[in-house]
């Protein structure tokens, strides 16, 4: 091989930690920018809780659950949708290859596409939070609002690996349509909405199947409603959904590319 | 290659998948068992719906004239003029009689049996000036519930803040202390993280008292940081202070009010304005101030026969007590000259007792305050709206304090015309807390404090009924605090050191309440919860296997069947083991009030199951 | 056959030492088919190479490779002496894909500074806007633009960087004359700089405005490469059509044809050079009407070259 050309000096010691700042800031005006991804994903969460937690539910044990329950729901449509079916667009319209050839740092945009949909789950997440404790009467200490806060933020890491999955999949439309399949129905029969209790039990016990379960069993645990499980299961159910849909959808995006 | 990849993965996938239902599975179990969902759906109010026909109606503000009132769902739903009365309501004929809504008490100490005793007097909310902390979320849920409590609900302001030494430190419990160099803001930052309502400040240098002995006391300048911190954690801030200076700084400083009228000398025109000025009010417990100029109300209202008979004997008690080494004084009236001249100035004046301080006791007191209130020059509506809808505007309450449409059914009802002869209220006829009638009765809760039976057994469970040698043995769950979880026990052949029997206990603890609990309880004496003196003892010993798990031994003692239980933790291994824990190490149990001992699951939630035998107390 | 072997043995300019791109016996293969099989390119610094191929011919794998999307199932790809894929070669790269992709709801100056914080010494936004004619274009949404307007912030996007090595595909596509006028001045301008540029193109004239070398691409192999009139000189053969009885079997036979066909009463011939087959038709058939003669296009030249691959 041929020797290697000589470049200058700046070329190697260049400090590329703006673009990922830029990237993450392009990325969440990119959202913004789209009130069909904006709107929905703030007014579900919040305007489910507001009906089911605020307005229908008679105690604060329900308003608490339901906070638990609405906030990873919530965090959950922000992380498939802005995630996966972002990521989906992206792919389709040739952007994934772009930013490859160009030399942006590995994985930049898919730490920006993460951190915007961090910033919407904690947007989400407060929002619920002064519902919550202005209007439901949820009076949590404050670690557990922390907790909370803290699970809903972090906690879109595993929804975002199954996005990121579901993106190298299918394209921008498709992932839509496959993320609303499964997003309504794991949310509902991971008792993100209403306990499981009230349903035939059959629900209770095919639960942990869905990785919204196990996110929101550690909610609950915050707020004293969880269903007694142990919250390393929760964990390692989470860890392993996280790194099994990495794994799948790194190998589909490089053969993709 | 890449196919083996893809397989590998989907199959950890479906492993961990799988792993989490098979451990879930009795969570889910439990979660979805005969016994009912958590939150989702109210329980099914029964016995809280009724109306009230004929009655005079004080609303809390003003006098209605006659008018129904209909109760639906521990809730008032309506309140009007006619008198039709929806089909299938109970109703009460009210003909004679006036309706009120809960009293209001704005200055108690509670402990012990203090909710059940106000309630039992009318008094269905109080203001707790000065308490441990541990319990205020129990407060906050009880009083946010339309159970069927029988207690008055509590506001409570914690700790008060005092200084280290100071008055509220001599109670028996620690407390936080505002020290010279304490950092105010944070250390009132600690007490609303507490979870308090309120905060009151302790301002007492015993100045005002002659003879007694000086406290160290908060300094003006903490006085007004204190009061910064508070309305800066949007909490009221108000002041216990026993001298007209200390009181004219606290307003100064921005007190919402004054939870006692100085007694050292009447008001001023220039504390009256600056009363006025800052829209603060004065909770002027006019009851202990009696007590402390020696004309105490206790003895008369002990002595009233429409009172007498539901007195307990702790109630009586501190209502006979007296302060040692008094003479009498003009305490009370300059104190009375006070309240006149700020009521008519329109200070707003708040009805509180400082029950049980001596002199009072709680709920029976509030009776005599009122009187005492319009001795001062209120008119029985004033005195009536300062024990109702009064205080609750002022602590920012909502839901109580009138009659009213979509308020809570705190209700009680007197023979006669409180609004022309105050103490008509004394003739209670009936009280009701979230539209359930009260137990007015001081039975329950009365009596004795009973001897130890001789012998150490309680219960070997060989016989074919579940007994104990003294006492008896009932399931407890937290379903009486809202939670869900359940507790089913039988007796089964086969118990330790090949005795006959032995008492299973099965059951699922459930989600539903914070400190969730199911298992089984022995009450010493005949009634449940009363006392019984166990202090000869040394040792609870039993018998015990079952599923592995850890489960608590829960002792209840102390004067007040309310009490937090003292706990030690046992596990129940496959084989009988037996089990001696040390009495002494219960912290903080009262063996000489022994109530009752808790065999129970608690956290973490789920199935459990376990087995005792032969229960001693040694 | 010697002149493609010539042709194909043209040696490279001696002047660059070490290439800024190249490919050495690169082969790549998706399943059981072979997009590149054996192909050796370079791209030295100043001079622009056009990639030439029919659609599926391996233009794409080719750059694929040399940014690094692709892997080479076997041969050299080097990046500046480097594997592709380093960074450090990649910030002396400029990239402007076929398939356009930009975030359509950033505008254009969003766009630029993005693009230009992934590399250590870009170009002043003036520069690029003047460059790539974007003026009155900053502050515009990119999906609101038109198609040529989008092409030219993308190309913008490639250059910002102050690349030394150009990737253009088909850079192009969808301009008006003036644009793609604008674009070829910019090219030249940075060749001038000592760019080194990779395009590909459907448009002969493009390649011949632009390019010091061509490659022509089949089937995953390099058929062909010299410099524009090079490959022009080898296409110099002509088509002839005319309305005739002749049997395009024995046309085929003449001396000098190198294709005929027959399309109902017309007759195709492709021939070396036109006259003498021109001469001899007239002799052959005296009712020949309609004769026309052209001369051969791009798309002639690649039949004719990859037929000759074909044949060989």
């Amino acid at each position: 091989m041929d020797a290697a050309i000589e470049f200058p000096v700046e070329t190697h010691s260049f400090q590329s930690w703006r673009c990922y700042l830029l990237e993450a800031k392009y990325e969440l005006l990119r959202q913004v920018r789209q009130p069909a991804f904006v709107l929905p994903t703030l007014l579900f969460p919040t305007a489910f809780y507001l009906l089911f937690g605020v307005m229908l539910s008679r105690s604060a044990a329900a308003a608490e659950y339901m906070l638990a329950g609405y906030g990873v729901f919530g965090i959950m449509g922000a992380a498939l949708f802005g995630f996966g079916a972002g990521i989906a667009n992206d792919r389709e319209r040739g952007l994934l290859r772009l930013k490859r050839a160009l030399p942006a740092p590995a994985g930049s945009w898919l730490l920006a596409k993460m951190a915007a949909a961090m910033v919407f789950a904690a947007v989400i997440s407060l929002l619920l939070a002064v519902l919550a404790y202005t209007l439901g009467g949820v009076a949590l200490a404050p670690g557990q609002w922390l907790a909370l806060f803290a699970v809903n933020v972090i906690g879109i890491v595993p929804f975002c690996a199954l996005g990121l999955y579901i993106g190298s999949l299918v394209g921008g439309n498709a992932a839509v349509a496959v993320v609303n399949l499964l997003f309504l129905p794991m949310a509902f029969l991971s008792g993100l909405w209403m306990p499981l209790s009230i349903l035939p039990d059959i629900f209770s016990r095919l639960a942990p199947v869905w990785p919204a379960y196990h996110l929101g069993q550690i909610a609950m645990k915050v707020v004293g409603h969880d269903a007694g499980g142990s919250v390393w299961l929760h964990l390692a159910v989470l860890t392993v959904v996280t790194v099994v849909f990495f794994v799948l959808a790194r190998r589909r995006l490089a053969a993709a590319a | 290659m890449k196919r083996l990849t893809d397989i590998l993965a989907f199959g950890a996938l479906a492993a961990t998948l799988g792993i989490a239902v098979a451990l879930q599975g009795n969570a889910g179990d439990s979660a979805a068992g005969a016994n009912e969902p958590t939150v989702a759906q109210a329980p099914e109010q029964t016995g809280n719906s009724f109306a009230i026909r004929g009655a005079r109606v004080f609303d809390g503000e003003r006098d209605l004239g006659l008018a129904t009132v209909v109760v639906r769902d521990g809730m008032v739903e309506s309140v009007a003029a006619n008198g039709d009365v929806p089909d299938g309501l109970p109703v009460i004929d009210g003909a004679g009689k006036t309706l009120l809504p809960g009293l209001i008490d704005a200055h108690v100490h509670a402990w012990g049996d203090a909710q059940r005793d106000a309630a039992r007097f009318g008094v269905t909310t109080a203001f707790d000036m000065h308490g441990m902390v541990e319990r205020l979320p129990m407060l906050r849920e009880q009083r946010e519930s339309l159970a069927d409590t029988g207690q008055a609900d509590l506001w409570a302001a914690g700790y008060a803040i005092t200084a280290p030494g100071g008055h509220g430190t001599q109670y028996g419990f620690p407390v936080p202390a505002i020290e010279a160099d304490t950092d105010v803001a944070a250390f009132i930052g600690e007490r609303i993280d507490e979870g308090v309502d309120f905060i009151k400040l302790i301002v007492e240098d015993m100045s005002a008292y002659p003879g007694a002995p000086s406290l160290p006391t908060l300094t003006p300048a903490q006085v007004t940081q204190v009061i910064a911190a508070a309305h800066a954690g949007e909490r009221l801030a108000v002041v216990h202070a026993s001298t007209l200076a200390d009181s004219r700084h606290a307003i100064e400083a921005g007190a919402n009010g004054l939870v006692h009228i100085f007694a050292d000398q009447a008001a001023d025109a220039a504390f009256i304005a600056d009363m006025r000025a800052a829209d603060a009010f004065v909770i002027p417990t006019l009851s202990v101030v009696a007590s402390f100029s020696g004309h105490g109300e206790g003895g008369a209202l002990q002595a009233d026969p429409r009172l007498a008979d539901r007195l307990t004997a702790e109630q009586k008690a501190t209502l006979a007590a007296a302060i040692p080494g008094l003479s009498a004084n003009d305490r009370l009236e300059q104190a009375l000259r006070s309240v006149h001249e700020l009521h008519a100035a329109g200070v707003a004046i708040l009805a509180g007792t400082d029950a049980p301080n001596p002199g009072t006791a709680h709920g029976v007191s509030m009776h005599g305050e009122l009187e005492l209130l319009v001795r001062a020059g209120l008119t029985p509506a004033q005195a009536l709206a300062a024990a109702t809808s009064l205080p609750a505007r002022r602590f920012g309450i909502d839901d109580r304090g009138r009659i009213a449409p979509g308020l809570r059914a705190d209700l009680l009802l007197v023979d006669g015309d409180p609004l022309s002869d105050i103490t008509a209220t004394r003739a209670l006829t009936g009280v009701w807390k979230n539209g359930y009638p009260v137990e007015r009765d001081a039975k329950a809760t009365a009596g004795a404090t009973q001897a130890a039976p001789e012998q150490a057994l309680v219960s070997d469970f060989d016989g074919d009924a579940l007994e104990a040698n003294f006492g008896s043995w009932q399931p407890t769950t937290d379903q009486m605090a809202g939670g869900a979880s359940t507790v089913e026990y039988r007796l089964v052949t086969g118990g330790a050191e090949d005795s006959k029997g032995a008492l299973a206990i099965t059951g699922e603890v459930l989600p539903g309440f914070a400190f969730p609990w199911a298992g089984m309880m022995f009450f010493p004496a005949a009634e449940p919860m009363q006392p019984v003196d166990f202090s000869a003892r040394s040792e609870l010993v039993f018998q015990v296997r079952g599923d592995g798990r850890h489960y608590s031994a829960m002792l209840f003692s102390g004067p007040s069947a309310q009490g937090m239980p003292s706990v030690q933790m046992f596990q129940a291994g496959p084989e009988w083991t037996q089990v001696r824990l040390t009495l002494a190490d219960f912290a903080g149990a009262d063996l000489s009030l022994l109530r009752g001992i808790a065999f129970t699951a608690g956290q973490p939630l789920g199935s459990f199951e376990f087995f005792l035998d032969h229960v001693e107390l040694r | 056959m010697d002149t493609i072997t010539q042709l194909r043995n043209d040696p490279r300019p001696a002047s660059a030492p070490v290439p800024l791109a190249q490919l050495q016996a690169a082969h790549k293969r998706y399943g059981k088919v072979i997009a590149l099989d054996g192909v050796d390119l370079e791209v030295h610094a100043g001079e622009v190479v056009s990639l030439l191929g029919a659609n599926g011919a391996g233009k794409s794998t080719a750059i694929g490779l040399m940014l690094g999307l692709l892997q080479a199932d076997a041969g050299a790809v080097t990046l500046f002496g480097r594997p592709p894929g380093a960074l450090d070669a990649r910030r002396q790269t400029g990239v402007m894909l076929q398939d356009g992709g930009a975030h359509g709801d950033l505008k254009v100056h969003e766009l630029l500074a993005l693009t230009r914080s992934y590399y250590p010494r870009p170009r002043s936004i003036d520069e690029c806007v003047t460059l790539a004619g974007l003026e009155g274009l900053l502050q515009r949404r990119y999906d609101k633009l038109s198609g040529g307007q989008q092409r030219r912030v993308q190309f913008a996007l490639a250059l910002c960087g102050r690349p030394r090595l150009l990737f253009l595909d088909e850079p192009t596509t969808g301009l008006d004359i003036q644009a793609r006028q604008q674009l070829w001045r910019a090219v030249r301008e940075l060749v001038a700089e000592g760019c080194g540029v990779l395009l590909t193109t459907h448009y002969l004239e493009e390649a011949e405005a632009l390019s010091d070398r061509v490659v022509v691409l089949d089937r995953g192999r390099v058929v062909a490469q010299g410099s524009v009139s090079q490959i022009r000189a080898h296409v110099g053969q002509r088509r002839i059509r005319c309305v005739s009885a002749l049997a395009a079997a024995q046309v085929l036979c003449w001396p000098g044809v190198r294709a005929a066909t027959r399309d109902g009463d017309r007759l195709e011939i492709v021939a070396e050079t036109a006259e003498p087959v021109v001469r001899r038709l007239l002799d052959a058939d005296p009712l020949l009407q309609d004769l026309e003669v052209l001369r051969a296009g791009l798309a002639d030249a690649f039949i004719q070259i990859t037929a000759e691959e074909e044949a060989a």
